[in-house]
């Protein structure tokens, strides 16, 4: 019924009587006091209104911060945090709204289940009828009107997180902040609560940020997504646009883990730096000297193929098998390359692998994406 | 038609901004603050003021008298008298009670069944009012008719031990013992809890004696509560004072007067508040020299998590 | 074989073991048997026969002491002090620490600073500045002599805060998203889950302050304020020399309400006094 509705890109029908609102952040710098290095600085970020916006990163990359700065748990050193045209940055988290759901779930273990869904509408004093449905209409949601008189150590993990999203969802926020909701979960779960989630959010109609440092995660959910690393944007925008053309090696490296190889040209052949591979093809190649070439594990045929491509003898190491296909570990001019094979190969086979000109991805040396697939 | 569970979930405006969260944290910490300062941090102070002073509270005078308070304690030797007194209190308490509390922490760990009863009983002198208790072990060691002397008397020729300047003191450290004891064995019991269960096994699996099992696994687990309890009954001996005031009153002849009885003679019984506060420094600098140590041993043991 | 050998062996040493904590226990319980012994003897009767068996039955000794000793205002100014000073460490000592552990403000590092300097002076050492203090206030010979030192506890403070702090940070900011105040947070998070430690604390704190003779002893110079330790002494004292029989009485009237506390509460109150080693003040 209301489940299925999950594929709307934009917030629909359902999210009724919200004007969810952007949530943007001006130049924002927060600096610990005494610390060497801010946690990022400059940050300059625009959430779309009722849609979710997913912060990925390795761990330290200033990506949790950020979010609490959203909430106010933190304070900026400076800059501004918008919501919608209302500048929040030095209003208390009592006072700003959101709502978050928590990594380790955060329950009042002394409340049961509705009592802890409950407890946000309590805080606004809404009169015991109100809360009565809200907490229904939020225990449905999240299907956990079973166990409204539960206590919390007697939930599942799962569970838990349940009760963490309909405690955050009941008061209909219209900002709604995830910090790796789901990382506590075992992987079938989490792939489960990842698609329920998503439907969730899509139903609730609350602008969300989301942060995780799951990279399927990041790509399954988001409506906009944001690459950081070391207090830095690596790059943001829609998931598709990242994903086929990340803007520099690091985000090609963290999204779907691309292999990457320094080339160099001389006159006018290309080796591969390392061993003096002579490599063939490289469409589109850049004409500098010295650039890096990525391409993707999935991306790798055997076969002939038509049209353009570039193509790499290599050596096997190590076949895995991962189902319908095969990771294989491969060696080129000493540099590990991955490929995701459908074919049998042995340990020790020589093999000419073939990528097509629009998988190809192309670097410079400082990794800034020049050209190559788009 | 029924309304989607979303469609309820409508936003509600978040609370106003007020005072409240910068004000707060001092209001829940104020009144402990306040407290703490004139019962815990004024008196060190004043401890240091009163000693160089003669108060006389009944008439409400105060008047500065330099160093006569020392000297005067000095000449009476009575000071001297309760520091040797109280050492000795502790070298009769701390050891014995935590060897037999060690030896029957380790019986009672060692059992299948009735370890809770064991520890009730053993416990029970600890949690009963010490100085009622004192009363009837006065009434034991009272002299030829109490139980002390018609049995043990008897046999040893030791009697009327309450008065008797060598016998009172060891007296009062029997029922210092008989009232710790339990305790000793509840922390005992609480580190063996936590000795590795799987450790004794493995031991025990290599062919390892009970000694050996006990030397070389139990005794390194539980050394560190050994050392925690050493100082916590020896912090206790500086403040024995229900059993030295009901059983001897600190006597025959100063021979059991402990330096809390000796602090609340002074300043309390004979109203000599500049005297009194003299003991007070002395104790003070006992007291914080050992809690000091303790309370690092207790913050150092729950670091390491040993407890 | 070997295996029959063994569990024989295993049951003749804890046969062994029961044995030797028995004669250890005959030790520890010997007084409370003299003590009720004695106070149920006739009061002529107390030094004839075997002084260990109860000959005869008599109420004699407590009928004298009911008489003779304003017993019923000894606990009823008992529970007052008692409760009162449970009530106020509740009320003073769970929000500080609370606020020390959980809530960022300046001055907290000086607060805590606070608690851990008056972590090391104990209340014993200082009772003579404390007197003159109380003196100064004309608080001699009232309940609040009694009562007031105690509620500012350091160490329950810093033992609350051990468990404040083990309990994820994330539950506190939670709360403050949902809307909650600082106070807020504090009636309906803090004090629910803090129960269990309350509980343990108030047990201690209960059985150490209704024992406690030291204190009443140095504040205290009449009966009016008088808790049952140093009421019944003070009497014993001046009435009964040499009377075992009523003073045997006395003491046990002193102990029951706790031996029948401890039976009830025994393992909270062991539990209690291995996690805090003893110590509340």
């Amino acid at each position: 019924m209301i489940a299925r509705n999950g594929s709307a890109r934009k917030a629909g029908p359902q999210g009724m009587g919200k004007n969810p609102m952007p949530v943007a952040v001006r130049n924002l710098t927060k600096h610990w006091p005494g610390a060497e290095r801010p946690v990022f600085s400059s940050l300059d970020i625009d959430c779309p209104a009722g849609g979710i916006t997913i912060i990925v990163g390795p761990s330290g990359c200033g990506k949790t911060t950020l979010l609490r700065c959203l909430s106010g748990l933190e304070t900026p050193t400076s800059g501004s945090i918008l919501f919608g045209k209302q500048d929040v940055t030095q209003v208390d988290s009592q006072h700003r709204g959101v709502a978050m759901v928590f990594q380790n779930y955060a329950l009042y273990p002394t409340k049961t289940v509705f009592e802890n869904i409950a407890f946000p509408l309590r805080m606004a004093r809404l009169d015991p009828q109100s809360i009565r449905t809200r907490v229904r209409a939020a225990a449905a949601l999240t299907r956990m009107e079973p166990y409204l008189d539960r206590y919390p150590a007697q939930l599942s993990g799962g569970q838990r997180q349940r009760v963490g999203i309909a405690r955050a969802i009941v008061r209909g926020p219209a900002v709604l902040l995830m910090d790796e909701p789901l990382s506590n979960l075992d992987t079938k779960l989490r792939i489960e609560m990842r698609a329920e989630l998503g439907a969730l959010q899509r139903q609730i109609g609350s602008t969300t940020v989301y942060v995780t440092h799951d990279q399927t995660e990041a790509l399954a959910l988001a409506d906009h997504l944001i690459v950081m690393r070391d207090g830095r944007i690596e790059q943001q925008g829609a998931p598709e646009d990242i994903f086929t053309s990340p803007a520099n090696t690091f985000v090609a490296d963290f999204l779907g883990s691309m292999n990457l190889v320094d080339v160099t040209r001389s006159e006018d052949r290309v080796f591969v730096t390392s061993g003096a591979v002579r490599l063939d093809g490289l469409p589109k190649a850049p004409l500098s000297p010295m650039f890096r070439l990525g391409f993707r594990a999935e991306d790798v045929q055997l076969g002939p193929v038509d049209g353009e491509k570039a193509t790499l003898p290599v050596t096997v190491r190590r076949s895995e098998l991962m189902g319908s296909e095969r990771l294989v570990h491969m060696e080129c001019g000493g540099l590990a390359l991955r490929a995701r094979l459908k074919e049998v190969v042995r340990p020790d086979d020589r093999l000419e692998l073939h990528i097509p000109a629009g998988a190809l991805h192309y670097f410079d040396e400082t990794g800034k994406r020049v050209a190559g697939a788009v | 038609m029924t309304v989607s569970p979303a469609a309820v979930l409508t936003p509600i405006p978040a609370a106003p901004t007020g005072m409240g969260p910068r004000i707060a944290p001092y209001l829940l910490v104020g009144p402990l603050m306040l407290l703490l300062f004139v019962f815990a941090i004024l008196p060190c102070l004043l401890t240091l003021l009163l000693a160089f002073f003669d108060v006389d509270i009944l008439a409400g005078t105060i008047r500065f008298v330099g160093f006569e308070n020392f000297t005067r304690a000095a000449a009476r030797g009575e000071v001297l008298n309760s520091l040797r007194v109280t050492f000795t209190y502790i070298l009769l308490t701390v050891p014995p009670s935590m060897i037999l509390g060690l030896l029957i922490a380790l019986a009672i760990n060692s059992l299948r069944r009735g370890r809770a009863i064991w520890q009730a009983v053993y416990f029970l002198p600890v949690a009963a009012t010490l100085v009622a208790m004192s009363i009837v072990w006065r009434w034991m060691f009272v002299g030829r008719r109490g139980i002390v002397d018609q049995t043990l008397g008897q046999m040893t020729g030791l009697v009327d031990w309450l008065n008797s300047p060598v016998l009172s003191l060891p007296a009062v450290a029997i029922v210092g013992n008989w009232q710790q004891i339990g305790f000793v064995v509840v922390l005992y019991l609480a580190a063996l809890a936590s000795v590795p269960r799987h450790q004794i096994d493995a031991a025990r699996v290599d062919g390892a004696g009970a000694w050996h099992r006990f030397w070389h696994v139990t005794w390194p687990a539980i050394g560190p509560t050994t050392v925690f309890v050493g100082i916590i009954t020896s912090v206790n001996a500086l403040r024995v004072f229900d059993t030295v005031s009901t059983m001897t009153g600190g006597g025959p002849s100063r021979s059991s007067q402990t330096l809390a009885h000796l602090m609340w003679e002074r300043g309390i019984y004979f109203f000599d508040i500049g005297g009194g506060s003299v003991v007070t420094l002395v104790l003070l600098a006992l007291a914080i020299a050992a809690t000091a140590l303790q309370r690092i041993m207790t913050a150092r043991l729950e670091k390491a998590g040993t407890r | 074989m070997t295996q029959s050998i063994d569990t024989t062996r295993a049951r003749l040493v804890a046969g062994g073991t029961h044995l030797a904590l028995a004669a250890g226990a005959v030790f520890m319980l010997l007084p409370f048997w003299l003590m009720l012994r004695t106070s149920f003897t006739a009061p002529d009767q107390v030094f004839a026969g075997n002084i260990l068996a109860l000959s005869d039955f008599s109420l004699e000794n407590y009928r004298r002491v009911f008489a003779e000793v304003p017993l019923l205002r000894y606990y009823l100014n008992g529970i007052f002090v008692v409760t009162a000073i449970f009530i106020g460490q509740v009320i003073v000592c769970v929000p500080a620490a609370y606020a020390l552990s959980r809530l960022r403000f300046s001055g907290r590092e000086v607060g805590l600073w606070l608690v851990l300097a008056a972590m090391m002076v104990p209340y014993h050492a200082t009772a003579i500045p404390i007197y003159v203090l109380l003196s100064r206030f004309g608080m001699i010979n009232t309940h609040g002599a009694l009562i007031l030192p105690f509620i500012g506890s350091a160490f329950s403070v810093f033992l609350l805060r051990q468990f404040f702090l083990s309990i994820p940070q994330s539950v506190f900011e939670s709360a403050r998203l949902d809307g909650a105040s600082s106070l807020r947070t504090l009636m309906h998070i803090v004090f629910p889950m803090a129960r269990p430690a309350i509980v343990t604390f108030g047990i201690l704190s209960f059985v150490s302050h209704w024992n406690d003779y030291f204190w009443p002893s140095f504040v205290l110079r009449n009966d009016f304020a008088a808790t049952v330790p140093f009421g019944i002494v003070k009497f014993l004292d001046q009435e009964l020399g040499a009377d075992y029989g009523p003073q045997m009485a006395a003491a046990t009237l002193t102990v029951l309400p706790l031996l029948v506390g401890f039976l009830i509460a025994q393992r909270q109150l062991i539990a209690g006094i291995a996690m805090t080693s003893g110590q509340v003040d």
